[in-house]
């Protein structure tokens, strides 16, 4: 089930009102609120729920088992094994059965593999990810295991940030379903909030710049390079709204059913960095990585330089991967694993620490660097955006097509949403939301939310625009 | 929560206002009704109703679909857009029993589902098929070979929230909130007074036949611009595609054994861009393996009508509602013209008589491009516009 859809909206209404309906018996509003996650999860795929209710399982019995025997590596290895062995096998095994076919046929071995027809199970990178960092939180000893089965049931498939997160931490997030919930005015508010305001985001602007993002990305080489250039930063500003929007929505959703989610996103557009924008998009990911395999595979060698830049790159080369199985995320990952060289240099450089540190400090240098930021960014995008490494490289090469002409204004009459959004996002880049509204007067704010939703029901896409990071 | 609710259903008040707004609109212009109950109503009702699909598209190979499972038809029309004009009225005595379902197929892999599914008993046998052997079917590289009947059939848009949603942007942004039933767009009366689908499955192009009482001229459709410009259809490698083609065969042969009578058509060319398209050498390679194919169809004992221009037929390009489609006087005459040159096997084409047909060739309302009697809206004469336009 899509969130942006009516059928989303009827299921959280029905599912809103009974989960505060039975909001006294713990147990029963866990039942309700699993039941209510599996519908949402099987509207898509019922045969699915089996595979998440495997490794779910594995996971509970990995954990309720850990603290009791000796072999704990052994355990945890099989909870590692079961979770990958899933990811690997539903996302990768065609792309490295074409690899192997493509390099053996390079090194003049004739050989033909079949490919196989797999579905890619929606939000399985998510709900792997959040099971297994229960397993590996159990096995450092950060984290006792659940013993509530029910509970634990939820923690992996609670709907809201089910299929595109954030990635919750168990440590965080398990505590939150053995609680009996009290319904607050004032969250559920804050949650209706989001909501709207992710909706908005999504359906009004990811969704509109999208359809001119995919009408240019469908031939570039009918496009002026002018209009290459801006379509290639449009969907950077795409990318961000509509995967902002989801973390909006889940959220939301989330404050109006009694929890709370973590912050997925912290103006990113506005990184002077790329070591700063990693550390202000898709925050539950990144800290994923840092804690469960940065920190261990730079350890391997405190001291070395080198090896700091050789693990950066790796882990972003993972990050890549984890994106999507071609080549171009790949490639993806292992640019912005290089462009944290500087940062790493600085750690030992003087000079380069003081560079970075004046370009922080300078207004004018900041506001530079946010610039080249956003286009360097951009520009790595459409290898994330390209559907192989050939339509990459078809667009790189078309940058360099005649700068006028092509399609014109229906391309650009998206520019004004775009900027408009931006600069909304800029002016509300300190609050602890872009829509945090707290502050305005109730008139205002009225009249905002009534504008939101005439937006949406008159400006709002209604096709088939899925959010992006569903194919992840 | 009694503080929440209080202060929440003003704005969810807005939300069902707008969609209330909006279905009252759809409605009111008879956009809603389901393409099921459509095709239930023009199969059993024996006069045309208005049913409007101009806000939520009108979802053509599922109508054709669904109205050919209902009718069971003894005389089937399939193929591209270039097979809307023939009319029930040139099949007599089988009016009644005719069915347009153009555009149902749009491609070689539909014609063969068709036979899959004519094979299987899910469409009723009928006793003969008229099949437009368009070039695409041959043609190596087409975008008609995105779509599937099989795979893709759409869904009713009647039926679709999204779909009402979207509809009622359109009706907010951009429409007019016009007076009902404007027969503007859509099936039934539709195809009667605008532009649409007649009860016979057959179409109708108001915006071109009204163009024409007003001026009387032949418009192109920009297709010669378009092979210029290397566009759809006319898209680099213009080839012939030989596996294509035998895949043609096979499937003819498919309705063939199944005991259908088949009629088949090459659909023609204004002359207009037929002549210009003789001098680009792409089209010329392609044009001469695809009339070789034509020959080898008439060599396999196909009953074939082919391919030809007005000049051939001793008449002119403005019997062409564009260069590629022909209008339905100049497909009417292809048939009669058919029967009177050649001898025929099909015991329904032997069986076929004129008389309502020749009586609308001699009516005062007869344009080249439209027969006119049934476009109840439009008072010119055809005999006087022909005139003016001399």
């Amino acid at each position: 089930m899509k969130f942006n859809s009516v059928e989303f909206f009827i299921f959280l209404v029905i599912a809103f009102a009974l989960l505060w309906r039975f909001s006294k018996s713990l147990k029963t509003n866990n039942i309700i609120l699993l039941v209510a996650s599996y519908i949402f999860y099987g509207w898509w795929d019922y045969r699915f729920l089996f595979l998440m209710f495997f490794s779910s399982l594995v996971d509970y019995l990995v954990g309720l088992y850990l603290p009791r025997v000796k072999n704990k590596k052994a355990l945890v290895g099989l909870s590692l094994v079961v979770n990958l062995g899933l990811l690997m096998f539903f996302k990768y095994f065609n792309f490295f059965i074409a690899s192997a076919q493509d390099l053996l046929n390079t090194v003049g071995f004739e050989s033909e593999f079949s490919a196989l027809n797999i579905i890619l199970p929606v939000g399985i990178s998510f709900y792997t990810f959040q099971t297994l960092s229960y397993s590996l939180d159990i096995y450092k000893g950060k984290l006792k295991p659940q013993t509530d089965f029910i509970a634990f049931l939820n923690y992996v498939s609670f709907f809201p940030q089910l299929v595109a997160g954030p990635i919750e931490r168990a440590k965080v997030f398990l505590p939150q379903f053995q609680k009996v919930r009290v319904f607050s005015y004032e969250q559920t508010v804050l949650g209706m909030r989001l909501l709207l305001f992710g909706m908005f985001k999504k359906m009004v602007v990811a969704d509109n710049i999208g359809l001119r993002v995919d009408a240019i990305y469908a031939d570039p080489s009918n496009y002026s390079g002018f209009e290459l250039l801006i379509g290639l930063s449009l969907f950077f500003v795409q990318l961000y709204t509509d995967f902002s929007a989801y973390t909006d929505i889940a959220r939301g959703v989330s404050k109006m059913l009694g929890f709370e989610l973590m912050r997925n996103f912290r103006t990113p557009l506005f990184s002077k960095s790329i070591p700063e924008f990693w550390t202000r998009w898709h925050i539950s990911l990144t800290t994923w990585f840092r804690d469960y395999l940065f920190l261990w595979l730079a350890g391997l060698n405190k001291n070395s330089t080198t090896w700091r830049i050789l693990a950066t790159i790796i882990l972003f080369l993972i990050i890549g991967f984890w994106h999507g199985a071609d080549y171009t995320f790949i490639i993806f990952g292992i640019l912005n694993g290089v462009y944290f060289i500087p940062r790493i240099l600085s750690r030992k450089n003087k000079s380069i620490r003081k560079t970075l540190g004046y370009i922080n400090s300078n207004p004018t240098m900041g506001f530079i660097a946010m610039g080249l930021n956003f286009w360097l960014l951009s520009f790595t995008g459409v290898l994330f955006r390209a559907n192989n490494m050939e339509h990459a490289s078809l667009y790189y090469s078309s940058l360099l097509n005649s700068p006028f002409g092509g399609a014109g204004s229906y391309f650009l009459n998206i520019l004004p949403l775009a900027f408009g959004f931006m600069l909304f996002e800029w002016i509300n880049k300190e609050k602890s939301h872009p829509f945090d509204l707290e502050t305005y007067p109730t008139w205002l704010r009225r009249t905002l939310y009534v504008l939101l939703i005439l937006s949406i029901f008159l400006f709002g896409y209604f096709g088939k625009e899925p959010f992006y990071y569903f194919q992840f | 929560m009694k503080k929440f609710l209080a202060k929440t259903w003003p704005y969810l008040l807005i939300g069902l206002l707008y969609v209330g707004l909006g279905e009252y609109l759809l409605t009111r212009l008879k956009e809603t009704v389901p393409i099921e109950e459509i095709a239930q109503e023009q199969t059993t009702s024996k006069k045309e109703l208005y049913y409007g699909r101009q806000v939520l598209g009108d979802c053509i190979p599922l109508y054709k679909y669904t109205n050919l499972q209902l009718r069971k038809p003894k005389v089937l029309v399939v193929g591209q857009s270039v097979t809307l004009q023939f009319r029930d009225f040139v099949f007599q005595p089988f009016a009644h029993e005719f069915y347009n379902a153009g555009l149902m197929i749009r491609n070689l892999a539909d014609l063969h589902y068709l036979a899959d599914l004519i094979e299987k008993g899910e469409i009723d046998k009928p006793q003969f098929m008229l099949i437009a052997v368009d070039l695409s079917f041959v043609l190596n590289k087409t975008f008609l070979d995105n779509y599937s009947l099989e795979y893709d059939m759409p869904d009713d848009r009647a039926l679709s929230m999204k779909s009402h949603l979207q509809g009622m942007q359109k009706l907010m942004l951009n429409g007019s909130l016009r007076a009902v039933p404007d027969g503007n767009y859509g099936f039934g009366k539709a195809g009667l007074k605008g532009s649409g689908y007649r009860n016979d499955g057959s179409y109708r192009h108001k915006p071109e036949i009204e163009q024409f009482v007003k001026d009387g001229k032949y418009y192109d459709g920009n297709l010669r611009q378009r092979l210029k410009e290397r566009k759809a259809p006319f898209i680099v490698p213009f080839d012939y595609d030989p596996s294509k083609a035998e895949r043609v065969v096979e499937t003819l042969n498919r309705f063939k054994n199944e005991g259908i009578e088949l009629l088949l058509y090459i659909p023609p060319y204004s002359d207009v861009f037929f002549n210009e398209a003789l001098k680009d050498t792409m089209f010329v390679d392609f044009w001469q393996d695809y009339m070789d194919f034509q020959q080898r169809l008439k060599s396999e004992n196909f009953e074939l009508i082919e391919f030809t221009t007005p000049a051939r037929m001793g008449l002119d390009d403005r019997f062409f509602v564009d260069a590629e489609h022909p209008g339905e006087v100049l497909c009417a005459l292809q048939i009669k013209r058919y029967l009177e040159e050649n001898q025929t096997k099909s015991k329904v084409l032997r069986a076929l008589n004129f008389k309502t047909l020749d009586s609308l060739l001699v009516d005062e309302y007869l344009l080249p491009i439209s027969f006119l009697k049934d476009s109840i809206n439009t008072p010119f004469k055809g005999s006087e516009n022909i005139q003016k336009s001399n």
